[in-house]
């Protein structure tokens, strides 16, 4: 019988559904497991415990009257401290926000209370979801980065503080961190998610990641954020699927034709990652999996410089009246990024965002070979310093055009930190990429706690 | 004038807009980051468009 922190989103919400656990039990369970833990790893940064036990009260009895639940109703999420929430202080890991609550919920935190889910607190970011470290350390080596921006969401999944959060993503912020900490992350396609009322690094490249330590939980959790928006101009304007009803099918009905994407990854990878990415290739193909190798668009080789492009000058547009009064107050690398994008010229930025539609183009015509494209996720596991939050870049083309890609830990390196493969779909379909995803989770084999944290 | 394309002209034209923004001492501090930026904005600048593409504000 596993301790209450260790259910996942699926198992949980079954069980509260079934009257066989108590929301107010597994909330109490998981302040515990923060109590115990979050001296180490600094995962959190606020949780208003009489307003949460209070909640959970509340669903308690919902559940006992019986009548229809939500999803995930007893639930408790983790959100990053860059989502809105009414009443509550959202810091964004900031000097400058320091004291800012916001007066409304962010669309998908409402989302998670429409769906019977409990806020359980705000986790850590990095400063505004850039890249200045955070706090936060890694639950299998705390002298290891975390990964970033998402670094308190990754590490409190991670070792079973909570079961789900909320991350983000503009460069590799959601399934970056999600691999170092040997968990599942996912990024939407863009819009999939609102961002309505998230404070934002580059309104035209940010998107909503979901954190969990299963693809369910991750499709579970696509359902209850998914849909259009009107507060959210980049609002994707497609019906929401059931997204578990396609995973589930597609996992039992399909065998999946996975595209390995060599070129870049193969050269930048460090050589035991790339070497891993072969052993689960040769593995998936033994389980029936039809592999074939996949060739990047030329645009790839500037895709990076057109994201950083966009990122720096959507993040200066955003921080400038801030940054002009208040400069010091920043991490020296969001300021940095700020200037650098306060001086780059207007028609490069323009440049680059016209690249950006010719990108998004090649690259969902790639996808489309496929059911899906695999890489690993990141180019070395989770790097023995705290003064980075590691590299981007196996993600930030992916974010940069739009394409959905899931995150699935695969393996201990020799330096006993995680590692993961990524995979990648066409815009708007998550659901054959948690299919496939789902798939190569049964054959490759769930990821356990870090040992430190059992 | 169109945007250049050769790194070196780029950087000292950041530099410049570095120096006119937030003075000599925050711009050596930024020499790394410059650098950087030079070799981004060349890299969008070389990329061929076509002339018809518009830009995607929205990913």
């Amino acid at each position: 019988m596993p301790e209450l922190y260790e259910l996942s989103v699926t198992e949980a919400a079954a069980k509260i559904r079934e009257g066989d656990l108590s929301p107010v039990d597994l909330v109490e369970s998981l302040l515990a497991r923060i109590d115990a833990l979050d001296g180490d790893l600094k995962a959190w940064v606020t949780i208003d415990r009489e307003e949460l036990l209070e909640t959970a009260r509340r669903r308690e009895i919902a559940a006992e009257w019986g009548g229809e639940l939500g999803p995930i109703h007893g639930v408790p999420v983790g959100l990053k401290d860059i989502f809105y929430t009414a009443g509550m202080l959202t810091a964004c890991g900031s000097k400058v926000y320091a004291d800012f609550v916001p007066e409304y919920d962010a669309t998908s935190v409402a989302k998670i209370k429409d769906a019977g889910g409990i806020i359980l607190g705000k986790a850590v970011t990095t400063e505004f979801a850039t890249s200045d470290p955070s706090p936060t350390r890694n639950p299998w080596n705390l002298e290891h980065t975390p990964g970033g921006s998402s670094s308190g969401s990754s590490a409190a999944v991670a070792s079973r503080m909570v079961p789900a959060a909320l991350g983000s993503q503009t460069g590799g912020s959601t399934c970056r961190p999600a691999a170092y900490n040997g968990i599942v992350g996912l990024k939407p396609t863009y819009g999939r998610i609102s961002r309505y009322g998230v404070v934002p690094v580059s309104w035209s490249l940010d998107h909503v990641g979901i954190l969990t330590r299963t693809v369910s939980d991750a499709a579970l959790m696509l359902n209850v954020l998914s849909g259009e928006d009107h507060n959210d101009p980049g609002s994707l304007r497609q019906p929401v699927p059931d997204f578990s009803q396609q995973m589930r099918e597609f996992s039992s009905l399909r065998i999946p034709r996975i595209g390995l994407v060599r070129d870049y990854f193969e050269d930048y990878a460090s050589p035991e990652m790339w070497a891993h990415t072969e052993q689960v290739v040769h593995k998936l193909a033994s389980a029936g999996a039809a592999v074939k190798e996949v060739s990047l668009p030329e645009s790839f080789s500037w895709a990076h410089s057109m994201q950083r492009i966009v990122m720096n000058v959507e993040c200066a547009a955003f921080h400038q009246a801030n940054h002009q009064k208040r400069a010091a107050d920043y991490g020296s690398r969001i300021r940095a990024g700020i200037e650098m994008g306060m001086i780059i010229p207007s028609a490069t930025y323009l440049k680059a965002l016209r690249l950006r539609r010719q990108f998004r183009a090649e690259m969902n015509e790639m996808a489309q070979q496929v059911d899906v494209l695999m890489m690993p996720a990141t180019p070395e596991p989770a790097p023995r310093d705290l003064n980075t939050t590691g590299d981007a870049a196996f993600q930030s083309p992916w974010t940069a055009a739009g394409l959905p890609t899931i995150v699935v830990p695969s393996a201990i390196s020799d330096s006993g930190m995680p590692m993961a493969v990524q995979f990648g779909a066409p815009i708007a379909e998550e659901g054959r990429l948690l299919g496939a995803a789902h798939w190569c989770e049964q054959v490759v084999g769930l990821m356990e706690a870090p040992p430190d944290y059992p | 004038m169109p945007q250049s394309t050769d790194r070196e002209e780029i950087y000292h034209g950041l530099r410049r807009r570095a120096v006119e923004e937030f003075g000599e001492q925050r711009a050596v501090e930024l020499e790394e980051f410059l650098q950087t930026a030079a070799q981004q904005v060349a890299d969008v600048e070389q990329a061929g468009t076509d002339p018809d593409l518009e830009p995607m504000l929205h990913g």
